[in-house]
C-alpha cells in the first residue's frame, strides 16, 4: 500500500542505503533507520536546531527535510568532524577548551551549524556568530560560551574575553 | 583607595586539582555525536507509545473509541484508565502537613483537570504505527468550566477543581514573627504594591523519554529515563506499581538538561511501567515538544501582595506579605513544597527586618502541574524583597545599594536566624556588594545615566542581592516540613589494583559536569591525577542509594561525599604505605601517584599499594582487604549562597523595548572546584532568569491551552554576562562549597525588572510584570501617564 522508496546517503564518509516512507524526515531516516544518533531531536519543527547536520557542506535542520529529499547527498554529523586518526576539528577543540557545552544535547547541531558560519564567514565577530547561529537553541550555556569557542576556532577571539580569573590554565 | 582584588584575595585554599579550571572529561562522547540518551536505546521486541491527551482544561471523559485506532496494521493495543488496574495515582513526595492532596492520576478516570492530561495510550511495533493510530483514537468530551489563576481559583463561588474540595486550597503556610502593625507604627511609613512570578516552561532541549523494559525471565523491570534522581524514582515508581524495589532498576543514562522538571515522577512514568509488566515486552516513549510544554511540570506562577513598614533612612522594620501560588491541576512531586517553604522561608533575603508576618495560599487550578523549576521558590523570594529594596531606595531618594547596606545581616550577626525559618550560615554582603558595584563602575554608570536622561534616553541600573539555601539539610529537618526525603549524598571510591579509581555518586549530571569536579575531588584525597578516576551516575544497580541532583546540590553534598569516603581511602593507602616504607603513617606524602616518607628514602607506586590492598601480600592481617569507602554524606544544615547582581538596561519609551546592556554578577557560592564550570552554570542560570525578566511566559490561552512556542532565548537574545565571586566558605561541609546552579535564576530577575523601573521611575511607572514585553512597557508609560493627568 505505502509505497516505499530506496534512497542512497554518505553519512559521515560511509554509503549508505535503506528505504523509508515518502513522509519520513531526513532525522528519523537518520537516527531510527541508519542508527545515526547524533543529530537529536528537540522540536521536529524546525526551532530548536537540534537536528542540524551538513547536507552537501550546508547547515540543514534535518527535521524540515524529508529522507527522500536527500538522496545521494552527502551528509555530515557532529561524527564526521574529527579527523580520521580521531583528532578533533579545530571547532571542537574550541568547545571543549571554553566549555561551550554542558548536557551536550544541543552540540551535535551547535557544531554543524557553526561549520556552516565559518565556511561562509571565516572571519565572524561576535554579533555575527549571534545572528548566525539564533537557529540553533541551547538551554545550559547561556550561549557566551559557545560565542567564544566559535570566535576561537575562527581566530577573532579577543585576548582574554572569557578568562577565568584567578584559574590556572 | 586601594580596593584589593577580592576575587583572588578571598579565595578559599583549593588543592592540586580542585581549584583549577580543568576542561571536562565527559566532553569528548558529546563532541563526537557518541552521547547516549534514553531515545537513543532501542531494544529488542521495542512497543512504542503514542499518548492521547486532553485538549481540555476541564472536561468529563463520556466514551473512549479504539476501534478505528486498532485496526492500523502494528498496533498492539490502546489503554485507558481501567486497563490499569492496581495501579495508584502519582503521589507528591514533599506534601507541608495539612495539605489536601490530589495525585496525577496514570491516565485519567473518568475526568481530566487540565489541557495535555493523558487519557489514553497506544502501543505499537513502530513509532509511526503508533501516531497513526493515535490520531484515529476518538475521545468524546463534555467540557466543564474552567478556572486558570490561583486568585480566581480562590474566590468565593469558583468551580471546583476536584468536587469533593471546596474552595480549591491546597494549604496555606503562615511563617514569621508577627508584629508588622508595630513596627509600621514605629516606622511611620508604608510602601506596598503587588507583584507576580509568570509561569514559565522549563523547557530543556530534549524532553523526557522512557523506556520500560520488563523482563519476564528474571522478574526484573529495568527502567531507562531521563531523569535526575533515579533512586527517588525507583522508590516512588515501586510504590505506586506495587512492584519490589530490589528487582526495579532505573537507568538514567546521559539527561539533555534538566532544570527541575526532571526530578519529578509522571503518569507517564507509571503507565508505561506497568504495561511494560502487562505484555512483557520493552515500551518507548519520546516526549514531543507540544507534549513538553503541557505535560511536564511548570514553574513559578506566584502572586503577592508585600507591605513594608520603613524608616526614612531606608531601614526597613516590618515586612507583611500575602501570597498566592498556583500549584495546577494536582499535586506533582514537591506540589505544596516549592510554593511555600522554598518561598516564605527566604521572603527576608539578606535583610535583618526585625518583624515579618507571611502567609502563602496554594489553589488547585485547571492547569499543568506547577513544581520546581531553577530556583524552585527562591526565585519568587528573591523577586519580592530585591524588588522591595528597590522601591524603597526610589521612593525615600536613595542610594539603591546604600539601602540595602543599611539593611544587611553584618557578618558578625552570623549564623543568622531569620524569624521566617531560614538559617543564614555565612555571609558577608556589603563587601560582595562593593565587588559589583567595582565592577559595574557604579559611579560613573549613574553619571552615564544623567547624561542619557538629557538627550531623552532612559537608562536604568537594578540590583539584586539574592540569597538561597542548598543541599538539603538533615533529614529530621526534612521530616518535619513532610518531605519525605533524605538530605544526604552517597560516594563509594573504589581503588583498583592498577591503582586507577572509580567514584560511584548518588547524585546526577545532567550538564553540570560532575564526571570531572568529582574526579578533581577524588584526585586531591588520593593523590593521582583526575584523568586516573572514573565517575559514575545514574543506574540503581550500581550506586547504594542517591538523593539527586536538584537544589544546587551535587558539589556541597555529593562533592563532600565524594571528599570523605576518598579521604578515608587514602587514610588506608598512607597506613599500608607506611608499612611498604617502614615508616609512620603521618610521615607519608604523596604526589602524582608516588607515595614515600617525609624523612627517608624509598619510594612506593599507588599500584603497589593497591596491590597490597587486595592480595594481602606484604600485609599484616590487622590491615584488612581492599581499598574501597562509601560516604552517606549527611549535612546538619543547608549552606546559603548568595550575590550581588547589578543590570544596567535601556528603555525606549516610544517602542517599550527594553534592552539589557550589561549584566554584572558577583557570586558567593563558597569555595569552588572548577571555576570554568562555575562560571558555565551562573552563565546558564543568568540565560533563564533573563528569560524570565524579559522573554518567557507559559503563555496560557483563553481554553487552557500553553503556548507550543514559548519564548526561550536565542543567542541574539542575550548579552555578554559579567560574572565574578567572592568566597565565604560554608562551615556546613568539608569543602566549603554552598552550591551555585540556580543562583542566576534567582538573581537575575529583580536586578532586571529594577532596572526598568529605574529607568521610567521619573515617567512615574511603578508597576511593571515580568516579562518584560514592549506592550506591557508601554503599558505602564500610558497608565503612569493617565494616572498624572487625572491628578
Ligand atoms: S528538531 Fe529539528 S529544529 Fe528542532
Ligand atoms: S548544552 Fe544543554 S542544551 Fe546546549
Amino acid at each position: 500500500m505505502k509505497s516505499e522508496l530506496d534512497i542512497m546517503l554518505t553519512v559521515d564518509g560511509a554509503e549508505e542505503r535503506t528505504t523509508v516512507e515518502p513522509r519520513m524526515l531526513l532525522i528519523q531516516a537518520l537516527r531510527e533507520k541508519l542508527g545515526v544518533k547524533g543529530p537529536h531531536i528537540g522540536c521536529e519543527s524546525g526551532r530548536c536546531g537540534a537536528c542540524t547536520v551538513l547536507v552537501n557542506g550546508e547547515a540543514v535542520k534535518s527535521c524540515m527535510m524529508l529522507a527522500a529529499q536527500a538522496d545521494g547527498a552527502k551528509i555530515t554529523t557532529a561524527a564526521g568532524l574529527a579527523a580520521e586518526d580521531g583528532t578533533l576539528h579545530p571547532l571542537q577543540q574550541a568547545f571543549h577548551e571554553h566549555h561551550a557545552l554542558q548536557c551536550g544535547y544541543c552540540t551535535p547541531g551547535m557544531l554543524c551549524a557553526a561549520m556552516d558560519l565559518l565556511k561562509t564567514n571565516p572571519k565572524p565577530n561576535e554579533n555575527d556568530v549571534r545572528q548566525a547561529l539564533r537557529g540553533n537553541l541551547c538551554r545550559c550555556t547561556g550561549y557566551q560560551h559557545i560565542v567564544d569557542a566559535v570566535l576561537s576556532a575562527a581566530g577573532t577571539l579577543g585576548s582574554g574575553a572569557s578568562a577565568v580569573k584567578g584559574a590556572a590554565e | 583607595m586601594n580596593a584589593p582584588d577580592l576575587n583572588t584575595a578571598q579565595r578559599a585554599e583549593t588543592g592540586k586539582h580542585t581549584g583549577k579550571a580543568m576542561r571536562r572529561m565527559e566532553d569528548m562522547r558529546f563532541l563526537t555525536g557518541r552521547g547516549r540518551y534514553v531515545d537513543d536505546i532501542t531494544l529488542p521486541r521495542q512497543l512504542y507509545a503514542h499518548f492521547i491527551r486532553s485538549p481540555h482544561a476541564h472536561a468529563r471523559i463520556l466514551k473512549i473509541n479504539t476501534e478505528a485506532a486498532l485496526a492500523v496494521s502494528g498496533v498492539k493495543g490502546v489503554y485507558s484508565a481501567e486497563d490499569l488496574h492496581g495501579t495508584r495515582d502519582v503521589p507528591p513526595n514533599w506534601v507541608l502537613p495539612g495539605s489536601q492532596v490530589k495525585g496525577r492520576p496514570a491516565l485519567a478516570r473518568e475526568i481530566v483537570r487540565h489541557v495535555g492530561e493523558c487519557v489514553a495510550v497506544v502501543l505499537a511495533e513502530s513509532p509511526e504505527a503508533a501516531a497513526d493510530a493515535g490520531a484515529l483514537v476518538d475521545v468524546a468530551y463534555d467540557p466543564l468550566p474552567t478556572v486558570f489563576s490561583a486568585s480566581d481559583a480562590l474566590k468565593e463561588n469558583a468551580h471546583k477543581v476536584h468536587g469533593d474540595l471546596p474552595g480549591n486550597i491546597a494549604t496555606t503556610f503562615k511563617t514569621g514573627n508577627g508584629g508588622y502593625e508595630e513596627a509600621l507604627e514605629k516606622a511611620g511609613r508604608e510602601i506596598a504594591f503587588s507583584l507576580r512570578n509568570q509561569r514559565l516552561v522549563p523547557f530543556p532541549i530534549e524532553g523526557r523519554a522512557v523506556n520500560a523494559d520488563f523482563d519476564p525471565a528474571t522478574e526484573r523491570l529495568t527502567f531507562y529515563t531521563a531523569h535526575q534522581i533515579p533512586h527517588m524514582l525507583r522508590r516512588m515508581l515501586a510504590g505506586a506499581l506495587g512492584f519490589p524495589e530490589h528487582k526495579l532498576r532505573v537507568i538514567s543514562p546521559d539527561v539533555g538538561g534538566g532544570f527541575g522538571p526532571k526530578m519529578h515522577f509522571y503518569p507517564e512514568e507509571l503507565t508505561l511501567a506497568r504495561l511494560s509488566c502487562l505484555l512483557k515486552r520493552p515500551v518507548k516513549w519520546t516526549e514531543r515538544r507540544s507534549e513538553n510544554v503541557a505535560a511536564t511540570t511548570h514553574g513559578r506562577d506566584h502572586e503577592m501582595e508585600v507591605r513594608v513598614a520603613v524608616q526614612n533612612d531606608g531601614k526597613v522594620l516590618g515586612l507583611k506579605l500575602d501570597s498566592k501560588a498556583n500549584v495546577g491541576a494536582y499535586l506533582s512531586s514537591m506540589g505544596t513544597g516549592v510554593p511555600t517553604i522554598n518561598v516564605a522561608l527566604f521572603a527576608l533575603g539578606v535583610y535583618a527586618i526585625p518583624h515579618s508576618d507571611v502567609t502563602i495560599t496554594c489553589a488547585y487550578t485547571n492547569t499543568t502541574p506547577v513544581d520546581a523549576y531553577r530556583g524552585a521558590g527562591r526565585p519568587e523570594a528573591a523577586y519580592m524583597i530585591e524588588r522591595v529594596m528597590d522601591r524603597v531606595a526610589l521612593e525615600l531618594g536613595l542610594d539603591p545599594a546604600e539601602t540595602r547596606k543599611r539593611n544587611f545581616v553584618q557578618p558578625d550577626q552570623m549564623p543568622y536566624a531569620q524569624p521566617t525559618g531560614t538559617t543564614l550560615d555565612t555571609g558577608e554582603y556589603a563587601m560582595t556588594l562593593d565587588l559589583a558595584l567595582k565592577n559595574a563602575g557604579y559611579e560613573g554608570l549613574r553619571k552615564e545615566q544623567e547624561e542619557a536622561r538629557k538627550k531623552g534616553r532612559y537608562l536604568g541600573i537594578g540590583f539584586s542581592n539574592y540569597t538561597e539555601t542548598c543541599g538539603m539539610g538533615n533529614g529530621y529537618l526534612l521530616q518535619f516540613v513532610g518531605f519525605d526525603r533524605g538530605g544526604y549524598e552517597s560516594a563509594v571510591v573504589r581503588v583498583h589494583p592498577d591503582g586507577r579509581a572509580t567514584v560511584l555518586s548518588g547524585s546526577h549530571s545532567h550538564g553540570q559536569g560532575h564526571v570531572t569536579t568529582f574526579a578533581q575531588i577524588a584526585a586531591d584525597e588520593l593523590g593521582i591525577a583526575p584523568e586516573q578516576i572514573e565517575v559514575l551516575q545514574g543506574d540503581t544497580d550500581m550506586i547504594p542509594f542517591g538523593i539527586g541532583t536538584f537544589n544546587s546540590r551535587s558539589v556541597p553534598v555529593g562533592g563532600s561525599a565524594v571528599k570523605v569516603a576518598a579521604g578515608r581511602v587514602a587514610a588506608k593507602m598512607r597506613r599500608i604505605a607506611a608499612h611498604l616504607l617502614q615508616c609512620e603513617p603521618e610521615k607519608v606524602l604523596v604526589e602524582d601517584g608516588i607515595f614515600k616518607a617525609a624523612d627517608g628514602n624509598g619510594t612506593v607506586t599507588v599500584e603497589r599499594v593497591a596491590h597490597a590492598a587486595w592480595t594481602g601480600h606484604d600485609m599484616p592481617y590487622e590491615m584488612g582487604i581492599g581499598l574501597e569507602e562509601t560516604e552517606f554524606f549527611h549535612p546538619q544544615s543547608m549552606s546559603s549562597p548568595y550575590g550581588a547582581h547589578i543590570a544596567l538596561v535601556e528603555v525606549d519609551p516610544e517602542t517599550g523595548e527594553v534592552e539589557l546592556k550589561r549584566y554584572i554578577a558577583v557570586d558567593d557560592c563558597g569555595v569552588i572546584i572548577n571555576p570554568l564550570l562555575a562560571r558555565g552554570q551562573v552563565h546558564g542560570g543568568l540565560a533563564q532568569g533573563i528569560g524570565q525578566a524579559l522573554y518567557e511566559d507559559a503563555g496560557f490561552d483563553a481554553q487552557g491551552r500553553p503556548a507550543l512556542e514559548p519564548s526561550i532565548p536565542r543567542f541574539d537574545m542575550l548579552p555578554r554576562f559579567e560574572t565574578d565571586h567572592t568566597v565565604t566558605p560554608t562551615p556546613t561541609n568539608p569543602l566549603g562549597a554552598k552550591g551555585l546552579g540556580e543562583a542566576g535564576a534567582i538573581g537575575a530577575p529583580p536586578a532586571i525588572v529594577n532596572a526598568a523601573i529605574d529607568a521610567l521611575w521619573s515617567l512615574g511607572v511603578r508597576a511593571l510584570d515580568m516579562p518584560l514585553t514592549p506592550e506591557r512597557v508601554l503599558t505602564s508609560i500610558r497608565n503612569a501617564a493617565n494616572k498624572e493627568t487625572e491628578v
